[in-house]
């Protein structure tokens, strides 16, 4: 007598079980994740981990023959944002990994995103990611930053830093974000410090050569 | 004691499963683009027909645009240098195929994959989730951004500030502002007002004949802003955040090309760049449903619109 096999099709002569598939088996549940380069644009700055860092853009790049990649590099390009090309850090380098997505699919992420199987999660590597962007930022790879980009910021975190800390009196859940919100102001303050105060010292020292 | 009946015993009377004659669809984002008048006044057409892939959009500093300059009573005045500038929407094709055999289709219970309609559907819900995709990759590049800092949860004060940022730009707020958040950006607004605003807060629901209309992604209008949310959102800080946006007309325009007809019965033309097609192999008894968009979009005024970054 043919017995019914718990979690199994039966067809004819034959029982078929159906195989249990870990997570580790799944594949990376991502789809629209195409190969992409950073983009800069010279407004755009931020702190992370309390470091000014640029802000960057994936443009990310459909495979199709009528569609030139360049193209779409001057598109942006012409509205001021710098490429920043996968080998920026030495010809053995590159900040777009590849990981097999689900059915035969690629998928590209930077190297300081972590893909899951069986997931949609992406873990960050924010101490990671600052590192390079502090790279970029140290060898010229994107432009330094425009003090009055800085004061804007600058000024957006005060504001945030009152708002929150106004609050944070009544609800203790709001200090954590005005201590954050004056870390940040503290980071950009010192930023802009670091720019003006060569520019400063410089100025004066023309002045002396003048009044000599 | 040997000879119950029993449900383990009876192999042959038995099966191991009854198939529902319903299934459960898996989750997914399927909330169309609403149709809001700043999308839909960034549409350029269909350009099916028109010799190109590419449509260019002119722009044109006019009608107030340079100010006028005192000039002495009998001075000639001096000629103004006009501005102009153009954007440009490449329109891609973007297409997925599933392969049903015969055998798959005659021992279906459950309409799928049987029924041509779930396939014609399917492509209708997808080429809407794909222009979804175009638009969220353009909204992450506004050159201005607004947020409460990388990793930090958004908050109303954030929203607003981008708000603040397209008035001082001249952005045209005539057609209304339109939010698109991912949820986690939506949901954070959500916990913020119920720990620490204060007072009553400007939000009107969506209301149900507004969704019939606009989405079902369509929240409601808050402070002025109609939000609409997506999952489609892109991340960016490395995945830490998420870059939504609030845009005004002319910040993001799009194109498509639908197919012209041509007699051919396999292929159903639904109009806005989307295409299914079917094709039935004799020799393997295997059907393929092909689904097609052809669309495109482009960040066109970049002051129009303003990037808001929060924790993702």
């Amino acid at each position: 007598m043919a017995r019914i096999k718990k979690g199994g099709t039966a067809s004819a002569g034959k029982t078929v079980t159906r195989k249990s598939r870990s997570n580790r088996q799944r594949p990376i549940m991502l789809t629209n994740k195409p190969m992409f380069v950073y983009l800069h644009h010279p407004r755009r700055w931020t702190v992370i981990e309390g470091e000014v860092v640029p802000q960057m853009k994936e443009l990310r790049f459909v495979d199709d023959p009528n569609v030139d990649p360049d193209d779409e590099r001057a598109k942006w390009r012409k509205r001021g944002w710098v490429e920043i090309p996968w080998h920026v850090r030495g010809e053995d380098t590159n900040y777009m990994k590849e990981h097999d997505g689900p059915n035969g699919t690629k998928l590209y992420l930077s190297e300081w995103e972590t893909p899951h199987r069986g997931s949609s999660i992406i873990v960050p590597d924010p101490a990671g990611y600052v590192k390079f962007l502090l790279w970029l930022k140290s060898h010229d790879k994107v432009e330094p930053p425009e003090v009055y980009v800085l004061e804007d910021l600058a000024d957006r975190a005060r504001s945030r830093f009152e708002d929150y800390a106004s609050k944070a009196a009544l609800n203790p859940k709001v200090q954590r974000l005005a201590d954050r919100a004056a870390a940040d102001l503290s980071a950009l303050t010192a930023e802009i410090d670091s720019i003006l105060a060569p520019a400063a010292k410089k100025k004066g020292a023309g002045d002396e050569q003048k009044a000599g | 004691m040997a000879n119950e009946i029993l449900y383990s015993g009876l192999g042959d009377l038995r099966v191991a499963e009854v198939l529902k004659t319903k299934y459960q669809l898996l989750l997914a984002d399927r909330n169309a683009l609403p149709n809001h008048p700043v999308l839909m006044g960034g549409y350029l057409g269909d350009i099916a027909g028109l010799g190109s892939t590419v449509c260019k959009l002119a722009q044109l500093g006019f009608f107030g645009f340079d100010d006028l300059s005192a000039v002495a009573e009998n001075a000639a005045a001096t000629e103004t240098a006009l501005t102009d500038a153009s954007v440009t929407v490449t329109i891609q094709r973007f297409a997925k195929a599933y392969n049903a055999s015969g055998l798959a289709s005659l021992t279906d219970s459950i309409g799928f994959p049987s029924k041509e309609d779930a396939f014609v559907q399917d492509t209708l819900i997808s080429c809407s989730n794909n222009l979804t995709n175009l638009i969220a990759d353009q909204i992450d590049g506004f050159a201005a951004t607004e947020g409460p800092g990388t990793g930090v949860d958004l908050d109303l004060a954030s929203l607003i500030r981008a708000a603040i940022v397209l008035q001082v730009a001249n952005a045209p707020v005539g057609m209304g502002i339109l939010g698109i958040l991912h949820n986690q950006q939506w949901g954070d607004i959500h916990l913020e007002l119920l720990s620490s605003a204060a007072g009553a807060v400007q939000w009107a629901p969506a209301t149900q004949e507004q969704i019939v209309v606009m989405g079902q992604g369509l929240k409601g209008n808050f402070f002025g802003i109609d939000i609409f949310t997506s999952n489609r959102v892109n991340t960016i800080n490395a995945a830490a955040d998420r870059a939504g946006a609030l845009l005004t007309a002319g910040s993001v325009v799009w194109a498509d090309a639908t197919p012209l007809p041509d007699g051919d019965v396999n292929k159903l033309i639904l109009g806005r760049g989307c295409m299914y097609a079917r094709d039935f192999d004799n020799s393997t008894d295997l059907k393929k449903h092909v689904m097609n968009h052809y669309a495109g979009a482009a960040l066109a005024i970049d002051a129009a619109g303003c990037t808001i970054v929060s924790d993702a």
